[in-house]
């Protein structure tokens, strides 16, 4: 995550968290692991709504959802515990000053999350686009 | 209606608790908001 904040501040975006927990959860996650990065809180998951993100009871308990849980472990993962709603899943979406949406991804089950680099070939995309309106 | 219309009015707040307007997130420049699982 570190290294996309590093990538998407090249091209002059911004990446910004936003967890579902409280103001208090979210500052105990940043003050663990501080974040170079924008991190919002949205407990009553009025944003999470308003971009139609899914929540789902069983989404923890499919196969492919426990082996990838298990892959994390093997590869170090070590949670903090979880806090906020531990069924809402996520999403990311690229959004340009114009209102566009250059990129958008909404998680179907855990685990499920975009690649770092669909999100920075977006960006480039754009930025490129600028820069040959620039020229002509 | 796109997804930008439908966010921007809407308010996270910071981790004091402050609110913050989403749409403000990218008036002057791109933003990517990632929507996370949960803390932890």
């Amino acid at each position: 995550m570190r290294a996309i904040g590093s990538e998407i501040k090249r091209f002059g975006a911004e990446l910004v968290l936003i967890g579902n927990g409280t103001p208090e959860q979210g500052a105990d996650f940043d003050r663990k692991d501080p974040l170079p990065f924008r991190l919002l809180v949205d407990p009553e998951l009025v944003g999470y709504k308003a971009a139609e993100l899914k929540r789902s009871l069983l989404a923890g308990f499919r196969p492919r959802t426990m082996l990838r849980f298990f892959s994390a472990l093997r590869g170090g993962y070590r949670g903090h515990g979880i806090r906020g709603n531990p069924y809402q899943l996520g999403g990311v979406f690229l959004i340009l000053p114009s209102g566009n949406v250059r990129y958008s991804r909404v998680s179907s089950e855990l685990g499920d999350e975009p690649a770092a680099a669909e999100v920075l070939t977006s960006l480039e995309v754009w930025a490129n686009g600028l820069a040959t309106s620039a020229t002509t | 209606m796109n997804i930008a219309h439908t966010l921007a009015p809407v308010q996270a707040h910071d981790l004091e608790g402050n609110p913050v307007r989403l749409g403000s997130l990218w008036e002057d420049k791109p933003a990517v908001l990632v929507f996370l699982r949960h803390f932890g």
